[in-house]
């Protein structure tokens, strides 16, 4: 239902480890004397000096200050990109004729109509849905948390003709996809305060 | 009696219509068809609550003699939402133009809500079909 960052952190580490192999290799190279050819300064017993000596240059402290606020900035990309989300379609253009103007629906507009709808069904006590896809081609994933007691057949076959036969028909297309995921609420979320008998 | 060059409109005054007219006369064109709604402000956005008894919201640009609408509404669910709001922009245009005169060029909807029908709030009308 939700989609995670786990092909970033992947992409991530790759690149960090691609990193951190490349500066062993160089380490292990410079350590065996293999890169004494390149530059004779990069031999195993080489002189450090050089090196420590850009540490005392004008600017290193405010070098060290701006690399540190790119790090702490991918930092924070990365923990946000740590929370989990939902990835709802782009808002729907409905209009036949956009010379005379355009319709527009958000995919949580439509959600909250299916959740609403299927929350209205017996045993269900929460419902949650994401529509994915294209005005053509539209997709529905649903999580319903059902009543320990209740009858899941009855809920499965409501979600896929009533639930989802209306969501057909509010957007003008049929469903390519409906995914259901069904969960067993022990305490019920949601207490019902009213009825409509008509 | 045929009428002569003093009882021409132009000749009796002229005929100022602001863009609010527009805007109320498309607010209750859109009140008035049934499985339409809108979302009350509130107060400082609190207490904002959406039904079909609602007036929805219309924004009028006006240019020359002509306007373009954007409206912001809630339809009844379920219903066909590209067609009903397609019959909802040839009604609100028709109706716009005949009680203000002034034509429509384009009505942009935006449908903030859909919800079931089923609170009583439009009972007695015909669902938008």
């Amino acid at each position: 239902m939700r989609r995670t960052a786990a092909a970033a952190n992947r992409t991530g580490l790759i690149i960090l480890g691609l990193i951190a192999m490349a500066l062993g290799l160089a380490v292990l190279a410079i350590g065996f004397g293999l890169t004494a050819s390149i530059d004779p300064a990069l031999e195993a017993g080489a002189d450090l000096g050089p090196v420590a000596s850009v540490l005392a240059l004008p600017y290193s402290a405010l070098i060290a200050v701006i690399a540190a606020l790119i790090l702490a900035v991918i930092g924070l990309r990365w923990l946000s990109a740590q929370v989990p989300r939902k990835d709802f379609a782009k808002p729907f253009r409905m209009q036949a004729d956009s010379r005379t103007g355009l319709t527009t629906v958000n995919a949580e507009v439509i959600a909250e109509a299916v959740a609403a709808d299927l929350e209205s069904a017996d045993g269900v006590s929460d419902a949650q849905v994401i529509l994915r896809g294209t005005a053509r081609r539209p997709e529905l994933l649903i999580h319903v948390a059902a009543d320990e007691r209740a009858d899941i057949d009855a809920i499965i076959a409501d979600t896929a003709q009533r639930a989802a036969g209306n969501a057909s028909l509010a957007l003008g297309a049929p469903l390519s996809a409906v995914a259901l995921e069904i969960a067993i609420a022990r305490t019920r979320s949601r207490r019902q305060r009213t009825v409509n008998i008509q | 009696m045929a009428p002569t060059l003093d009882d021409a409109p132009a000749r009796r005054g002229g005929l100022t219509i602001a863009d609010k007219v527009v805007e109320r006369t498309a607010g209750q064109v859109l009140k008035d068809l049934p499985g339409v709604g809108g979302t009350s402000s509130g107060l400082f956005g609190i207490g904002a609550s959406s039904s079909l008894d609602t007036r929805p919201s219309v924004d009028v640009t006006l240019s020359g003699r002509s306007c373009t609408l954007a409206v912001q509404l809630g339809l009844a669910y379920p219903t066909p939402i590209a067609e009903a709001t397609e019959r909802l922009r040839t009604t609100l245009s028709a109706e716009v133009e005949r009680l203000t005169g002034v034509t429509v060029r384009q009505v942009d909807i935006s449908v903030r809500w859909l919800a079931p029908d089923s609170s009583g709030a439009n009972r007695g009308r015909n669902r938008l079909q």
